[in-house]
């Protein structure tokens, strides 16, 4: 399967983290067990496979070829 | 105090309000890179790290404490609906209830339900948190739907209650705890858990309106 390429990637990841920073504050304004429940699982899930996309695109960028002339 | 609206209970938890403060710095940060789009240059990388890696951690790892240091106050509890007449009691300054009387401690006060309803020992965090899981499940999926009153006399705890809650304060080896009668000719049993500080004819029973509806109801049954 081939990957998007990084500035798409980067911006899925963006966008993933917004919600996922969104459900983590909803357990901090509204005190109640499911929405607790929900920043802590669905969110921060959210927010890990956000930060994975972003290190997958630096581990990209790493293995690229250095372009012409580098050193 | 105990917090009132959604905003309250941020600015009285100072985690919540850290967790907030990252959070709100990582959204600056993605909504940039979104509405700007840059070119992946060093410095962005650098940014993106802090956008999508280390603020938003300490986000969580913020709201995790803020979330547990609420998950321990009475009034989480009673967000549930079947609990109310629980916490009710419990912060009514004329009831001379069990959990009313240890509500009005100021060390513990706002957390009594979780004090005198957490596990001991090693685990006992862990175990405390799988058995409140154990109440969402059972609530979402059962009591949500009742009304408090056909919900009490069902609510029930899963084990008897165990005296080493009561003697994590308690600890039955002061004179004043031996000076009362019942308390010297039982010190073995109580330790035992062979005779419970919160039954009938001692200390309890902890929440009496609960026992009555259980027994109304077992009145009615055939």
């Amino acid at each position: 399967m081939k990957l998007p390429r990084n500035e798409t990637l980067l911006r899925v990841a963006a966008i993933a983290a917004l919600v996922a920073l969104v459900l983590m504050c909803w357990g901090l304004f509204d005190p109640r067990a499911l929405p607790i429940i929900v920043s802590l699982s669905v969110g921060q899930g959210i927010g890990t496979l956000s930060f994975l996309l972003f290190l997958v695109v630096m581990l990209r960028d790493l293995k690229r070829k250095p372009p012409d002339g580098g050193a | 105090m105990e917090p009132s609206t959604a905003f309250d209970n941020v600015v009285q938890s100072p985690m919540a309000a850290i967790a907030l403060a990252f959070a709100l710095g990582a959204s600056i940060i993605l909504v940039w890179f979104l509405v700007r789009r840059p070119k992946l240059t060093l410095t962005v990388k650098i940014v993106m790290f802090l956008g999508l890696g280390a603020m938003p951690i300490a986000a969580a790892l913020a709201a995790n404490v803020a979330s547990f240091q609420t998950m321990s106050k009475r009034k989480f509890c009673g967000s549930c609906h079947v609990m109310t007449p629980y916490t009710a009691d419990a912060a009514n300054p004329k009831s001379t209830s069990l959990p009313a009387l240890h509500s009005r401690s100021p060390w513990f006060g706002n957390q009594s339900c979780y004090t005198c309803h957490s596990d001991y020992g090693m685990f006992g965090t862990v175990a405390t948190k799988m058995a409140g899981l154990k109440h969402v499940w059972h609530y979402y999926t059962g009591y949500r739907t009742m009304t408090v009153a056909e919900a009490l006399p069902k609510l029930h705890l899963y084990k008897p209650f165990p005296n080493l809650t009561c003697m994590q304060c308690h600890s039955t080896s002061l004179p004043g705890w031996n000076r009362v009668p019942e308390h010297a000719s039982l010190t073995a049993e109580v330790r035992d858990d062979r005779v419970s500080c919160a039954s009938e004819g001692c200390h309890g029973p902890a929440h009496k309106f609960s026992k009555d509806a259980r027994k109304k109801l077992a009145e009615v049954l055939p």
